[in-house]
C-alpha cells in the first residue's frame, strides 16, 4: 500500500496514513488504559486536572471554599468527583495519532504534541471548572454542557488547533511516515 | 527552749497570693502560672513576710529570732528561734500557719532491661523523645562526663543535656553514681528531655529544708527551662500509711512547695523507698500530689536477695511485671516501673530509686506531645493506660508509655440547623460538642462549613467563633470529661433554596471514636460523577473523523 513519490522515495497513500492514524490512536488508548490505577494515571488526573481546576474555581470564586480534596473538587455545597476518563486523554491521544501521521519535521511534530497537549489539557480544565459551576449553580444546564455543549466544544477546540497546525508546518520532504 | 535554739520551717498565709494567681490564670485561659504570674506570687509573699518579719524580728532588733533562708517563691522561710518567747510571737501572728521540723532524708539505697516492658522504644517510634522540656533531678550530683548526657563541658554549654547542675555542698563526698544513674535512666526514657540537677546532699543525707529550697529553684526556673517533673529517689525510711497530712509528730513541710510547684506545671516524682512494707511509704512519697513509684521486675532474673532495712527479703523466682520484694506498696501508690538491674549512664543499679525517673521521663514526654493539657492528666494518662501488677491485695498500674501516648478523649457533636434558606432572612445553627473521656480534651476546635448562600453574622452568634472565608471555627482552650459547651452560630442568606451544612470537631487529644465527631444538617447535595467515558463516544468519533480529514486533505497533508 506504498507508493514511489515524485522524488522517488516511499510515501504513504491517503489509505495507509488512515490506517496508520487509527492503528496509532489504539495503541496509545490501549497503553494509557494499561497504565490506569499507577501513579501516572493518578498525577494526571489529580496534580494535572483536579488540582489546577480547583485552583481556577477557588480563582474565580474565593468566598465558597473550593478546594482539592484527591479526585474530587469540593465546596460546601458541591462535590464533583473526576475518574478516570474524564481528564481529557483521548482527545489528546487522537491529536497525538494526528500529529504523528502528519509527516512533518521532528521540531514540528513535537511542536504540535506539546502545543496539542497544553490546548487539550487547558480546554479539558476550563470544561471542569465550567461543569462544576454549572452543578453548583444549574443542574438543568450541567446535564446540556455535560452531554453536549462542553464535548462539542472541545472537539472543536481540538480541530481547529490541529488544523492551524497543519496550515502553519509545511511537510517534511526528507522524511517517510 | 531557753539556752538552746531551734531551726524550723515556716510557713505563712499563701492564700491572697493563690487569689491572685487565679485570677491571672483565668483571664490569661491558661492551665498553669507563667513566669509572670510566679514573679506576681514571689512579691505578694515578700510582703507577707515582711510583715510577719516587722512583728516578730521586731525590725530586725530582736536577738531570739532570725532568718535563716528565705525560700523567695513559696510562702515559706526557714528560721532559727532561740526562745520561747520568739516563738509565741510567729505562732500568734495572723498570717503564721505552720512550723516544721529539719528532717533527715537520704538517697533510697540501691542494691546489687526495662524500657521495652514500658513500651519506650515504640513510643520513640512515634516521636515523643519529650523534646524541649526539663526533668529537675534533686539527688546526690551527676557525671557530666557521661556521655549519654552529651558534651559537657560545664552545665548548660552548648551540646549538653544538663541545663543546670547545682551543688549544695561544693567540696563534700555523695553519691554521685546514683545521681548519674537517675539522670542516665531519665535521658535514655526521654532522649529529647533535659536535666536540671540540684544536688542537696551534704555527705549521704540531705535535710528537708534544702529539699524545699529545690522545689523553690524550680519553680522559679520553670519557665527559663520548662521543667515538667521533679525526680526526687530519695526518703527517709519511714512507713506512712496514709497519705500523710503530717511527718514525724509535726506537719508535711513539701505540701505547700510541691502544690505550688503543680501549680507552676511542675509534676514531683518520689521513689516509693526500699523497705518491703506492705502498706506504707517513704516520705516525700507519701505527700499528697506527689506521684510515688514503686519497682517491678522487667523479665526474669531469676532468685534475688536484698539486703535492705529493716531486714533482707528474697524474692525466689522472679518474672516481669513482679512486684519486686523490696519496693514498697500501699494503696495509695500512684505507679510501678521497673526497678532491678536498671542500666542507664553505664551505671547498674536496683531500687524504686531507678523506677521513679522512668515516670519523671514518661510525663516529659507526655508534657512534650500535650503542653496544654492541665498537668494532672500526664499522671492521669499514666494510671489510666498502665497494666496492673499486684502484690497482695494491692493492684496499682505499671507504665505503658505508648498506651498512653494514645489514650484520648471522646467527642460527641450534636446540634441543630436549617435545612432551607430564604434570601435576606437568618438561621441559627446551634452545636454542642459534649467530652465523653476519658480524658480531658484541650484546643477544642468546633468547625462549620457554611453553605455558600450563607453569610456569618459574628455579633449574633458565639464569642468564641470566628469565620475565615465560609468556614466558621468556635474555639475552646478546654473541655472537661463529661462536660459539654455550645455554640450558636447565625447567618443571613443571600439566596433561597435547599441548603446543606457540615460541621466536624478536634482538639489535641485522639478520638477513638472520630464517627461522632461530625454532624451535618439539611439534606447532602449529590455526587456528581462522570463516567469513564466523559466525553460522549460521538465527540470522540467526530474529533477523529476530523483528524483524519485533515490528514487526508491535499492542500494540508501534502
Amino acid at each position: 500500500m506504498i507508493a514511489d513519490d515524485a522524488r522517488g522515495r516511499l510515501a504513504p497513500t491517503g489509505i495507509a496514513r488512515l490506517l496508520a492514524f487509527c492503528l496509532l490512536f489504539f495503541l496509545s488508548q490501549a497503553s494509557y488504559e494499561s497504565l490506569r490505577g499507577t501513579w501516572l494515571s493518578k498525577t494526571v488526573i489529580e496534580s494535572l486536572t483536579v488540582t489546577p481546576s480547583a485552583a481556577l474555581a477557588a480563582a474565580i470564586a474565593p468566598n465558597i471554599g473550593i478546594h482539592a480534596e484527591g479526585t474530587r473538587i469540593v465546596s460546601p455545597a458541591e462535590r464533583l468527583n473526576v475518574l478516570p476518563g474524564c481528564e481529557g486523554a483521548e482527545a489528546f491521544l487522537l491529536l497525538l495519532s494526528g500529529v504523528l501521521c502528519a509527516r512533518r519535521s521532528l521540531r514540528i511534530t513535537l511542536v504540535g504534541l506539546g502545543l496539542g497537549g497544553l490546548v487539550v489539557f487547558t480546554a479539558n480544565i476550563a470544561r471542569i471548572v465550567t461543569l462544576f459551576f454549572a452543578a453548583l449553580r444549574d443542574r438543568a444546564l450541567f446535564g446540556l454542557l455535560h452531554s453536549y455543549l462542553a464535548p462539542l466544544a472541545m472537539t472543536g477546540i481540538a480541530l481547529v488547533f490541529f488544523a492551524l497546525w497543519l496550515a502553519w508546518s509545511k511537510p517534511d520532504e526528507t522524511a517517510a511516515a | 527552749m531557753r539556752g538552746q535554739s531551734v531551726d524550723v520551717i515556716v510557713e505563712f498565709d499563701g492564700s491572697a497570693a493563690e487569689r491572685e494567681a487565679l485570677a491571672m490564670r483565668q483571664a490569661r485561659q491558661i492551665a498553669h502560672d507563667d513566669a509572670q504570674i510566679v514573679a506576681a506570687r514571689a512579691a505578694q509573699y515578700r510582703r507577707t513576710k515582711a510583715i510577719v518579719e516587722q512583728s516578730v524580728l521586731m525590725g530586725g532588733t530582736a536577738k531570739d529570732a532570725k532568718v535563716i533562708r528565705n525560700y523567695p517563691h513559696l510562702p515559706m522561710a526557714f528560721w532559727r528561734l532561740s526562745s520561747s518567747a520568739a516563738l509565741a510571737r510567729l505562732r500568734d501572728h495572723p498570717v503564721f500557719r505552720a512550723v516544721y521540723e529539719d528532717r533527715r532524708i537520704y538517697a533510697v539505697q540501691s542494691t546489687p532491661s526495662d524500657l521495652a516492658l514500658i513500651n519506650q522504644p515504640a513510643t520513640v517510634a512515634a516521636g515523643a523523645i519529650g523534646s524541649g522540656t526539663t526533668v529537675e533531678v534533686i539527688d546526690a550530683g551527676i557525671d557530666l562526663t557521661n556521655t549519654v548526657f552529651g558534651t559537657c563541658p560545664s552545665a548548660g554549654a552548648p551540646g549538653c543535656r544538663v541545663v543546670s547542675d547545682q551543688i549544695y555542698y561544693p567540696g563534700t563526698t555523695t553519691d554521685v553514681a546514683h545521681g548519674t544513674n537517675v539522670s542516665g535512666v531519665v535521658a535514655e526514657v526521654a532522649p529529647g528531655t533535659n536535666i536540671a540537677m540540684q544536688n542537696i546532699f551534704n555527705g549521704s543525707s540531705a535535710s528537708s529544708t534544702d529539699l524545699i529550697s529545690a522545689v523553690d529553684w524550680g519553680i522559679s526556673n520553670q519557665s527559663t527551662y520548662n521543667i515538667v517533673a521533679m525526680n526526687m529517689s530519695l526518703g527517709d525510711g519511714g512507713d506512712y500509711t496514709s497519705q500523710c497530712a503530717s511527718v514525724g509528730g509535726g506537719g508535711n513541710p513539701l505540701t505547700t512547695p510541691t502544690s505550688l510547684a503543680a501549680a507552676a506545671g511542675i509534676q514531683a516524682v518520689a521513689a516509693s523507698g526500699n523497705n518491703a512494707y506492705s502498706s506504707g511509704l517513704n516520705w516525700p512519697a507519701c505527700t499528697p500530689g506527689v506521684a510515688s513509684v514503686g519497682a517491678v521486675y522487667a523479665s526474669n532474673v531469676g532468685s534475688m536477695t536484698y539486703s535492705i532495712s529493716p531486714s533482707p527479703c528474697t524474692d525466689p523466682t522472679t518474672t516481669a511485671d513482679q512486684v519486686a520484694c523490696f519496693s514498697n506498696v500501699a494503696s495509695f501508690l500512684t505507679l510501678f516501673a521497673p526497678g532491678v538491674d536498671v542500666t542507664a549512664a553505664g551505671i547498674t543499679m536496683t531500687g524504686t530509686s531507678q523506677a521513679t525517673p522512668h515516670a519523671s521521663g514518661a510525663i516529659a514526654t507526655l508534657r512534650a506531645r500535650y503542653p496544654k493539657e492541665p498537668l494532672s492528666q500526664a499522671l492521669t494518662r499514666l494510671t489510666l493506660t498502665g497494666t496492673d501488677d499486684t502484690r497482695g491485695s494491692i493492684s496499682i498500674p505499671r507504665i505503658n508509655m505508648l498506651a498512653a501516648l494514645d489514650a484520648g478523649a471522646q467527642l460527641v457533636l450534636t446540634g441543630s440547623g436549617p435545612s432551607t434558606a430564604a434570601a435576606g432572612s437568618t438561621s441559627t445553627y446551634t452545636l454542642t460538642v459534649t467530652n465523653t473521656g476519658p480524658l480531658i480534651a484541650t484546643d477544642v476546635n468546633v468547625s462549620d462549613a457554611l453553605p455558600t448562600l450563607a453569610t456569618f453574622l459574628p455579633s449574633s452568634s458565639s464569642s468564641a467563633c470566628s469565620a475565615s472565608g465560609s468556614t466558621v471555627t468556635c474555639q475552646l482552650a478546654l473541655l472537661a470529661v463529661n462536660a459539654s459547651a455550645s455554640f450558636t452560630i447565625t447567618v443571613r442568606w443571600s439566596g433561597s433554596g435547599a441548603v446543606y451544612d457540615t460541621a466536624s470537631v478536634s482538639s489535641d487529644q485522639v478520638d477513638p471514636f472520630p464517627s461522632q465527631s461530625s454532624v451535618a444538617f439539611g439534606m447532602a447535595p449529590p455526587d456528581y460523577s462522570y463516567d469513564n467515558t466523559p466525553l460522549p463516544p460521538w465527540s470522540l468519533a467526530l474529533m477523529g473523523i476530523g483528524i483524519a480529514l485533515l490528514l487526508l486533505h491535499p492542500s494540508r497533508a501534502h
